[in-house]
């Protein structure tokens, strides 16, 4: 008996680490994969510009095994930062399920694709072939740059939203206690915080425009253009980063209101 | 008889004017200029700068007077009065609950770099053969 509960206890403490563990593997196996990427690089720009130079049938061939290793490194790199990617969305507390699935489903979309993309490296026979497979992934890759970025702003919106709920419950807690105390405080003492409750429940609505920016910004993810895709992602960052500063501020004015709660003049 | 060979000159009754003393012409001096000797000034200097350098040399340090701690206390802001709320759980537990928003807040990373997608190299380079 004693011998199954301690088994359960260190069951119920093994959880967290394994959950933590989960996306932490994936980001140092994705590591891994680019040390590899970069080093079946080097050896296929070695081999690609002895090709071009020398153009004999033993560089090209050279320059054929190492062009199918970096083509099926890269491809590798790509699943392995996919895999990485749905371990943080698995890992996402503040994400609520069905927007949980549908970048999951977005995600499992790309990594059959790339898995399409590996399985016909196998029947690559001469250079003008590689140069097909590759341009296969080429023509997708803004898809799969735009799949990316979409998820990862996924992600991070997802965690301000939980914060904000956060907020605002405290917002009303606050709010219900000092109406709820207000035979404690001088009439002067409620006007203050009244205007400061104000305050800070403008500093929410101005989260909320952030917000409904970031929500505008992101459809420009689904373009067609890589540079539009980058350059969208950086605007989404900026504004992120500009309602994460709103919470911020009137989480600091909260603060300041709860302490002066205490008093009643 | 008057002898003229007494050699007394007859008086004219013309008398000449006598117009009180004459003056000299006036000589020409030449004047002596004064001139300043530059070396009084330079001694002057020497003088002063050496004067100022021994005072300096001479000077002690002024020595600041030790703080001594004074018996009256420093005094305390008058506490205000607490409201009964204060002291509930509810309170309690929302002070708590705002110190841990503000941590979480501090903590996110909107720009996560380990986020970063990965760039790869997409032409190969080979030209069309």
């Amino acid at each position: 008996m004693i011998k199954k509960a301690f088994t359960i206890i260190l069951f119920l403490f093994l959880i967290p680490s394994a959950v933590w563990a989960s996306s932490q593997s994936a980001y140092q196996e994705y590591l891994i994969e680019f040390d590899k990427y970069r080093a079946v690089l080097n050896e296929f720009k070695v081999a690609r510009s002895e090709y071009l130079k020398f153009k004999t049938l033993t560089s090209q061939q050279t320059a054929l095994d190492k062009t199918k290793q970096m083509l099926s490194q890269r491809s590798q790199l790509l699943r392995a930062y996919l895999q990485f990617l749905n371990e943080k969305l698995n890992e996402s507390a503040s994400m609520d399920a069905s927007t949980k699935s549908l970048y999951q489903t977005l995600i499992a979309n790309e990594v059959k694709f790339l898995n399409n993309h590996t399985g016909l490296m196998g029947a690559i026979g001469s250079l003008q072939d590689a140069e097909g497979v590759s341009q296969q992934l080429s023509s997708h890759y803004t898809m799969l740059q735009s799949s990316m970025y979409q998820t990862i702003v996924g992600l991070k919106t997802a965690e301000l939203m939980a914060l904000d709920a956060h907020y605002y419950a405290l917002f009303t807690k606050s709010h219900t206690l000092i109406q709820e105390n207000t035979s404690s405080y001088t009439p002067e003492k409620q006007s203050i915080m009244e205007r400061w409750l104000l305050q800070i429940q403008n500093k929410r609505d101005l989260f909320r425009q952030k917000y409904d920016e970031i929500t505008k910004e992101n459809t420009v993810l689904k373009s067609s253009s890589l540079s539009e895709i980058t350059a969208s992602y950086q605007r989404i960052q900026k504004l992120m980063s500009e309602a994460r500063q709103y919470l911020s501020e009137g989480t600091s004015f909260l603060q300041e209101l709860t302490a002066s709660m205490q008093y009643g003049e | 008889m008057e002898n003229p060979q007494s050699g007394q000159q007859p008086t004219s009754p013309i008398q000449p004017v006598i117009s009180g003393p004459t003056s000299p012409n006036p000589v020409i001096q030449p004047q002596i200029k004064r001139h300043f000797d530059m070396r009084y000034l330079f001694l002057l200097l020497v003088v002063i700068g050496l004067g100022g350098g021994l005072l300096t040399a001479m000077r002690q340090p002024v020595s600041l007077p030790t703080p001594t701690p004074s018996d009256t206390p420093t005094p305390t802001p008058k506490s205000k009065p607490v409201v009964p709320v204060a002291t509930q759980s509810a309170y309690l537990e929302l002070t708590k609950s705002v110190a841990s928003l503000s941590a979480q807040i501090k903590n996110l990373q909107v720009s996560d770099t380990t986020l970063t997608p990965p760039t790869v190299e997409l032409p190969l380079g080979f030209p069309n053969e």
